[in-house]
């Protein structure tokens, strides 16, 4: 679905631009049609740097991402916009993904009006599908992103990301800022979504745990520069990189309390 | 003996539109020597509970009931007495931010300045008991690094320098409030294990939404929800045998346990249920829960529970 | 709740002015410039506020006066917020190198004083009031661009604005849909103010007499009594109406922009549990 090869952001500085300082570095990888990958790195990493590249929402200074086929680096602006409806994203912080002045409704009928989908009437009726799909009252179409919770405002982002169908989505750190309960609903939501559209998923998270849950395969990402990848199951049981031995290890110290007594 | 009992403790904020209550009727002692976590999720109150511990509340809040700290009442203190409290008695590790640290001052100075308050070390004593402090946090060259800049360092050693700040007068009581939130996993565990060394013969109230900070750090855990206390009892029993419906839920949806989540969501402060705060929630609820507002009750050995199954 | 009484105030003020401007036909019993009576009456029934040295009713001069002075006024805080708001959006949002290019060139220009600039354009161009305003409105914005593109930036890169983009949203469509209605605040609070630093500039260049000297408005008003001298006379009625007005409506403004800011301040807003 998603191919990248040697990709790389980086911001030059310095006597004739010479000195590089990498966000991203030589990352290749790929994501099979209808698989969920799980990005692992800590903050400072360049997981979200990369995943905005993915979609390109950040333009990369080197490498090649091919969608579907298409060679995303080499679309021209109009091109680029009739591609977009196909890959979405979801951000982490619920409070800057919606627009403060639009009622969340507008928010989620945002994409259908852009691209023109239906009547006012059937794009009306297309919103409260959608606030049902992601498990919105419809009462809620009026509120203002500041009268909601987190979660609900994670599930209008997710509405409007997926109101134009996409293929493939990107999920940056979608539950951080959300409390335990909040994150099960919303990414039991998510798993839900993706089998019924059948989604390809890229899904970025810090917590082993979770990416264990979520993803088919995974990454991690360290400084920039991709340290292990592969089948999830495979690495999270023998990690081969020193520093996913090191993420898996804090992370199994957090779990100790669940006292399953391995 | 308790360190810190608290009765009856109900807070509400007035507001244009009304009275908020955000905590109600909390029953609440720390003994010397426990560690005890509130555990909860946003708009629980928790945070509100650590905040009227150290009277930081704004004006708008009303606060009722009583907190006795060493026979004392802490609620009806004055202003000046509370700064004799605070800093020197009841201590509080802030949450690590951005705006945690004065980012003007050397970190040796603002570990210092609860020191210059409340005892009477000065020059180079005052250098001493410093350099003591970061050698207890284990963090090396003390003499150099206390003359740095909060900027200079990395979040974990930030992290240090603040678990420093609140120990500078060896307090009675530590109050951390999310501790760990807002950290990578590695600078968590690190974290997680030095604040379980300095912790060990000190009285903690650890507030927190993180099961496992709680569960690393609390001989004790008391879970909040919707301004009330549902369960409490010695965390490593709680944990393994969760008996309020939400204890069970949140325990269910942690990723590694499964993942299941609880249906809904917490009602809004001045919103909640006239029965059982949890039954709209609840897989198990019965009828009468719908009307009984429950009580927390004792069952069995030291657990309290507020849920009309163990009446 | 104080400010918002002070808001409603001054809007009720501003209110009364522009009645007065828009009616003013019907307001002033006599014509600006008609001469209708014995020069230096002070005011009685006939001339509320009496006459002037040529015999021309007070009153009446005050109320046509307010068209030029406040529309001089509102309009040159149009056209300078209008074009600080577009320049500072496109600025800010697309960013890069003419971007860069635009703000060093403003630096350049913002230490330069509008008002002893426009003293030297008007003695050699002898403008009317229009262009007097256009170039007042157009250096005017200098300072608001920089004032606007600096939120704009800040939006731009805000995860909902890469939202709008990622759903195909055209660039035009990002800048007037998501990013100018959460500038509004800001552009709001900066035509009360530009208005009232813009009247009172108006004012002042008409004072020292740098327009058409034909027009009645507050500033010539002062002018010819200051020059007739009404000060040293003793004849309040010709010099303090219009130096009243000019006071009253750049209080007015200044405390709707004080209270509008007030208002509009984020931190205020989040006063919540």
């Amino acid at each position: 679905m998603i191919e990248l090869t040697s990709v790389s952001k980086y911001y030059s500085s310095g006597f004739l631009c010479r000195k590089r300082a990498y966000v991203v570095n030589d990352v290749s990888l790929a994501i099979r049609k209808g698989e969920t990958l799980g990005l692992a790195g800590e903050s400072g990493s360049g997981k979200s740097t990369l995943a905005r590249m993915m979609i390109r929402l950040v333009e990369p200074s080197a490498g090649r991402i091919v969608f579907d086929g298409i060679d995303l680096l080499a679309l021209k602006k109009p091109a680029l916009r009739q591609l977009r409806p196909r890959m979405q994203i979801v951000f982490q912080d619920p409070d800057t993904s919606l627009d403060p002045r639009l009622t969340i409704g507008a928010s989620v009928a945002e994409p259908l009006v852009v691209w023109q989908k239906a009547g006012r009437h059937e794009r009306d009726d297309r919103v409260i599908e959608l606030f049902g799909m992601v498990g919105l009252q419809p009462e809620l179409a009026d509120r203002r992103p500041f009268e909601l919770s987190g979660g609900q405002k994670q599930r209008a982002a997710l509405a409007r990301a997926i109101a134009l169908e996409p293929e493939f989505l990107v999920l940056d750190e979608p539950t951080a800022a959300l409390d335990l309960s909040v994150q099960a609903q919303i990414l039991s939501l998510v798993q839900v979504l993706q089998k019924r559209m059948n989604l390809t998923l890229l899904f970025i998270s810090h917590d082993l745990q979770l990416i264990g849950r979520m993803s088919d395969s995974m990454a991690v990402l360290h400084e920039g520069r991709l340290v292990e990848s592969g089948k999830t199951d495979a690495i999270l049981r023998r990690p081969s990189d020193p520093y996913t031995i090191r993420l898996l290890e804090a992370a199994r110290e957090s779990e100790e309390w669940f006292g399953k007594d391995k | 003996m308790s360190l810190l009992a608290i009765a009856d403790l109900s807070v509400q904020f007035e507001s244009r539109s009304g009275t908020v209550p955000v905590l109600d009727h909390i029953d609440f002692a720390i003994n010397t020597g426990e560690r005890v976590a509130l555990i909860g999720e946003s708009g629980c109150g928790k945070t509100v509970f650590g905040m009227s511990v150290m009277r930081l509340l704004p004006s708008n809040a009303r606060i009722t009931g009583s907190a006795l700290y060493a026979g004392r009442d802490i609620l009806r203190a004055s202003e000046r007495e509370m700064q004799q409290i605070r800093g020197k008695k009841i201590a509080m590790i802030s949450q690590n931010s951005a705006f945690a640290l004065n980012p003007v001052l050397t970190v040796g100075d603002q570990i210092a300045e609860s020191l210059t308050l409340h005892t009477s070390c000065r020059g180079e004593g005052l250098e001493r008991e410093v350099i003591r402090l970061l050698t207890s946090l284990g963090i090396e060259r003390p003499k150099e690094n206390m003359q740095k800049y909060p900027h200079e360092f990395s979040g974990g050693m930030r992290e240090r320098i603040l678990i420093a700040m609140a120990l500078a007068c060896n307090p009675d009581l530590v109050i951390a409030d999310e501790p760990t939130s807002g950290l990578d996993a590695l600078v968590k565990a690190q974290t997680l294990r030095l604040l379980k060394s300095v912790m060990q013969d000190r009285t903690l109230l650890l507030i927190t939404h993180d099961l496992g900070t709680a569960s690393a750090l609390a001989s004790h855990t008391a879970v909040l929800y919707a301004g009330e206390i549902v369960e409490y009892g010695p965390t490593h029993e709680l944990f393994r045998h969760p008996m309020h419906p939400y204890t069970q839920g949140l325990l269910a949806s942690s990723p590694s346990a499964g993942f299941h989540p609880i249906p809904g969501m917490s009602p809004a402060p001045g919103q909640v249920p006239h029965g059982c705060r949890f039954c709209p929630r609840c897989s198990s609820a019965m009828d009468r829960c719908n009307s009984t507002h429950p009580s927390l009750k004792k069952s069995g050995n030291n657990r309290q529970v507020r849920c009309l199954r163990y009446d | 709740m104080t400010r918002n009484i002070l808001l409603r105030v001054s809007v009720a003020i501003l209110f009364l002015y522009f009645a007065v401007a828009l009616l003013a036909p019907f307001i002033a019993p006599y014509g600006a410039t008609a001469i209708v009576g014995a020069p230096l009456q002070p005011p009685d029934s006939e001339h509320l506020l009496g006459t002037n040295n040529v015999g021309q009713d007070i009153f009446s001069q005050l109320v046509y006066g307010s068209q030029v002075t406040l529309i001089f006024g509102f309009c040159s805080a149009l056209l300078s917020v209008s074009i600080s708001t577009c320049a500072g959006i496109v600025l800010g949002y697309y960013g890069g190198s003419v971007d860069e290019v635009v703000c060093r060139v403003l630096d350049v220009l913002m230490p330069i004083p509008i008002f002893p600039l426009l003293i030297v354009l008007t003695t050699f161009f002898n403008p009317g009031v229009v262009q007097v305003s256009i170039v007042m409105g157009v250096l005017g914005s200098i300072h608001g661009i920089r004032l606007i593109r600096a939120p704009a930036l800040s939006l731009a890169e805000t995860p909902f604005i890469e939202g709008a983009k990622s759903i195909g949203a055209s660039d035009l469509r990002i800048m007037s849909r998501h990013i100018l209605p959460n500038l509004m605040p800001i552009v709001t609070v900066k035509f009360v103010t530009a208005s009232q630093h813009f009247l009172v500039m108006g004012v002042g260049l008409s004072f020292i007499g740098l327009w058409d000297t034909m027009t009645v408005d507050w500033g010539s008003m002062i002018q010819n009594a200051y020059s007739g001298g009404a000060l040293s006379l003793g004849l309040w009625w010709w010099i303090l109406p219009p130096g009243l007005a000019v006071v009253g409506i750049s209080l007015a403004l200044a405390l709707a922009g004080y209270s509008l800011e007030e208002s509009f301040n984020p931190r205020l807003e989040v006063n919540r549990i």
